[in-house]
């Protein structure tokens, strides 16, 4: 038997990869026995690092008027490609979009989605990302969240969390599903409050701070899903191990598949609705694997081209910068 | 009284139980930093050595260099990342070596030739870039623009100054000075003013001064006046590059409103560095303007014919004062000579106004800064001659232009790759174009001019179309190299920590200073960032995402 070489891999990257092929995974064959313990779940840890990274790379150290930017710039780089997905949709099946899908608005009024998409998801980030933008308007409330974020943060993931506890009962529109930002905030606010406990502060009693953190997510979990569901398990076990095992040691190829996919995730999380509607129509078996991995390994092939094309390109322009601008010009190398 | 702490900063023992360095929770007062420089220096030679230190803004390092100061032994500052230090330490045969980044190559033997003896400082004039020349600066010179600097800015002993810059720089050489010399304190950090942990550490200790280049500017301009909101905070310092006037207005009415100065300032290595600043009422009408020479120098201006222009008008600036080097060193046989320069032709081209402060309008010398790098165009020059013989280097403050007659695809490609390296520059910002014919004008000499404005002129035109790029096959051979890259199955082909940021976070690069936070990275982008630095550092640094670029680039070095 072959031994690989290993490499090491951060456990955030693993995590992530692991979290969109689940979801993939799901989509390309939703198992749900009796008790409706289901495939789902990799999506209640991306939303978790959506707002780790949110507070990581754009809250930390900002001021108010640049994290608003950031909100703005971020909820824009969800946009288009969703549009352009919704698009896709059009172009595909037919369908003529509603407005509800073109205006980010849709999941307020009913769960249906285009064919080739889960929109609530880029609607839900989208939407807690306008209103972070609003709510930092609030200049002493944005001073005092800045001055005391763990403390902001894990009164606001409270509040969330009684939010979605109540959600249901009383805040739920007719046809909505539970689709709705109000759902998911305590999800993305889980997220902010454990970059707060992790890294900001002093950095005493890391211990304390890796188990308060498992144990918020392990309570939103809980009310939120409830044992049952494999969202709860999800959750929790893979905030167990982000916040306990900083990397991993991976075989060089199975290390560098998660690297590839891990940076695919957005794209795949976009197409791979497309990749099994081409499965289906092409009436292929339905077989959860192979469609899964023909759904993951095409979105993901589609990223890497994509991305190679792009990297190319923003090379080859820079590279040229001077190229056109003498007469007597052969050829240039920058 | 110990003669190690007898600097040309004065004696480090008058200030007694004074804080003098804040590093991390540590805070080490003027007398228990008098006995580690005496520690330090008796722990040398009874000789006068030749030192070259790595200037880090640490405490063991400062104490070193006091050590250097107070034994009188000649000290070259350089960078983790210094390019070239191997040359350097070839030519310069130094007696010893203290580094905290580890050394790939070995110390010569000691040499037993002598040291003039004024001379205190080596500097290298452009930072990183290698050049084998190097400014020797003596103790009085030192201690001159040191008392200088104190004197305008109003220091005094109750003043507390962030380092935000190496000291290996003659600017933040000349933060360290100009405060050990009145008795004030240091806030001791290597980390980026854009990161929010060098604004606690300012808040922490209280910190009332703090200096930037124009990039730590634009940055803070960027991200917003929160930073500008420390209570503590009575002087804010510009040097080391013209900042845009329409920053210097931003920053004094800033500074105005919050309660601190702002002054802008002129300098150069050659004198020890400062020779003119800006008073901050004079900001808002004077924003383009260098100011007024530092007590103890003054100003000349000489036009073409070498003549003193008076009154109004234009002229090489040239400075005359006791903080002007004592020439340069090209190798270890200059250290001997023992040179009194009282006058430096800076290179730059000045207008005095009537009111007899000055504003820099052009240069006379063939010097670019790209990234904050003062770059020798001849030099350059030099270095793509010794690989194609026709090679004609131009530039301005963006980048590098070479052009060449001679040459295949492949040498220029070469040469290019060899300049990028050498001088520490992006791939982007340095462009190899094989001419026809070089541009010369009526008198036979090259036209630089033209070369770089046809290399400039129209940048959107100046741009391949997408078509010409889409149709070219060039693109799709590196379209598949990135795509294998991508899979693991290529080598990544990252040049410098510049050049991942340009291609993922895009925003702009320059001066080593912007970090993936500030240049408005986001949580879409940071994976393949991180990703691409693990590859090209071998690691990724703790807290990378505040890291400035050329903190970054350094930790290559770990």
């Amino acid at each position: 038997m072959k031994h690989f070489a290993r490499m090491s891999v951060e456990t955030e990257t693993v995590l992530r990869a692991l979290a969109i092929a689940a979801i993939v995974f799901n989509h390309a064959h939703p198992v749900q026995n009796e008790t409706g313990f289901g495939m789902g779940g990799g999506l209640t840890f991306l939303i978790l690092l959506s707002g780790f990274n949110l507070a990581r790379y754009s809250f930390h150290g900002a001021t108010s008027q640049a994290f608003r930017r950031s909100c703005l710039m971020l909820a824009w780089r969800v946009a288009w490609p969703t549009l352009l997905i919704v698009l896709l949709d059009w172009l595909v099946t037919g369908h003529e979009p509603a407005p509800g899908y073109l205006l980010f608005y849709s999941n307020w009024f009913t769960w249906h989605h285009p064919e080739l998409l889960q929109i609530w998801y880029p609607q839900v980030l989208i939407g807690l990302l306008l209103l972070f933008w609003l709510i930092f308007h609030i200049e002493p409330l944005a001073r005092l969240v800045h001055a005391r974020p763990f403390e902001a943060f894990l009164v606001a993931f409270v509040a969330a969390l009684a939010i979605r506890a109540i959600a249901p009962e009383w805040l739920e529109p007719a046809e909505s599903r539970g689709r709705l930002l109000h759902f998911y905030a305590w999800n993305f606010l889980l997220g902010m409050l454990a970059y707060s406990a992790l890294h900001a502060g002093s950095g005493k009693w890391p211990i304390v701070r890796r188990l308060a953190v498992v144990a918020c997510a392990a309570a939103g979990a809980l009310v939120a899903f409830g044992p049952a569901k494999s969202d709860f398990w999800w959750l929790c076990a893979a905030t167990a191990i982000w916040v306990t095992v900083p990397r991993m040691s991976l075989p060089r190829p199975i290390g560098q598949a998660v690297r590839v996919i891990s940076q695919a995730a957005f794209t795949v999380f976009l197409l791979h609705l497309f990749f099994l509607y081409l499965w289906r129509h092409a009436l292929l078996p339905d077989q959860p694997i192979p469609q899964f991995l023909f759904a993951l390994g095409g979105s993901v092939a589609a990223w890497v081209v994509m991305t190679a094309f792009s990297r190319a390109f923003r090379a080859e322009r820079s590279a040229s910068s001077a190229s056109n601008s003498s007469s007597g010009l052969q050829e240039a190398v920058a | 009284m110990s003669r190690a702490t007898l600097t040309p900063l004065g004696d480090l023992r008058t200030h007694g139980g004074r804080p003098a360095l804040f590093e991390g929770d540590r805070t080490c007062s003027y007398a228990e930093l008098a006995d580690l420089v005496e520690a330090a220096a008796a722990s040398r030679g009874a000789e006068r050595e030749l030192i070259f230190l790595e200037a880090r803004n640490e405490i063991a390092s400062i104490v070193e260099y006091l050590a250097c100061l107070g034994r009188e032994d000649p000290v070259f500052l350089f960078a983790a990342d210094q390019t070239g230090l191997s040359d350097l330490i070839t030519r310069y045969a130094p007696d010893r070596v203290i580094a905290w980044t580890p050394l790939d190559h070995a110390v010569p033997e000691r040499a037993e030739r002598p040291l003039a003896p004024s001379l205190a400082v080596l500097l290298s004039t452009s930072g990183t870039t290698g050049s084998p020349k190097l400014v020797k600066l003596s103790g009085d010179a030192l201690g001159a623009n040191a008392q200088a600097i104190a004197q305008y800015l109003g220091l005094g002993p109750d003043d507390r100054a962030m380092t935000s810059l190496k000291y290996n720089y003659s600017f933040g050489m000349s933060v360290i000075n100009s405060h050990l010399a009145v008795g004030a304190a240091l806030i001791l950090t290597d980390e980026s003013v854009t990161n929010p942990g060098f604004w606690e550490q300012a808040r922490r200790h209280e910190a009332t001064n703090f200096s930037g280049v124009p990039y730590s500017f634009e940055m803070l301009a960027r991200q917003g006046d929160g930073w500008a909101g420390l209570d503590t905070l009575r002087h804010v310092a510009q040097a080391g590059g013209r900042l845009e006037p329409a920053l210097v207005r931003h920053f004094a009415a800033l500074g105005a409103e919050r309660g601190w100065r702002f002054f802008v300032m002129y300098g150069q290595t050659e004198a020890a560095p400062r020779m003119a600043w800006l008073p901050p009422e004079r900001a808002a009408t004077h924003a383009d303007h260098i100011g007024r020479p530092i007590p103890g120098g003054a100003f000349d201006l000489v036009d073409g014919e070498g003549r003193t222009v008076a009154g109004e008008g234009e002229g090489e600036l040239i400075f005359r004062g006791p903080s002007v080097m004592m020439g340069y060193a090209t190798g270890r046989g200059d250290l001997a000579l023992e040179t009194r320069l009282d006058r430096l032709a800076t290179g730059d081209i000045a207008r005095r106004d009537a009111d007899g402060f000055y504003r820099i309008v052009g240069r006379v010398a063939r010097f670019v800064k790209p990234f904050g790098l003062r770059i020798n165009l001849d030099e350059v020059q030099a270095d793509a001659r010794a690989m194609l013989a026709d090679a004609v280097a131009t530039g301005d403050d963006v980048g590098l232009i070479i052009v060449t007659e001679s040459g295949d695809a492949a040498a220029r490609a070469a040469l290019h790759a060899q300049l990028c390296d050498r001088y520490k520059l992006p791939p982007h910002s340095v462009t190899v174009i094989a001419l026809d014919a070089i541009p010369r004008l009526s008198s036979g000499k090259i036209d630089y001019r033209r070369i770089l404005e046809d290399a400039r002129g129209a940048p959107a035109a100046g741009r391949r179309s997408v078509v010409d790029i889409f149709t070219s096959p060039a693109f799709y051979r590196r379209a598949w190299a990135e795509g294998l890259a991508i899979l693991g199955m290529g080598k990544p082909g990252w040049n410098s920590v510049a050049e991942i940021f340009a291609m993922f976070v895009g925003g702009y690069v320059a001066g080593g200073q912007g970090s993936f936070r500030a240049l408005g990275g986001d949580s879409l982008s940071y994976i393949q960032v991180a990703l691409a630095l693990e590859d090209h550092l071998g690691h990724l640094p703790e807290g990378w995402e505040g890291m400035a670029l050329g903190d970054l680039e350094q930790a290559r070095f770990r």
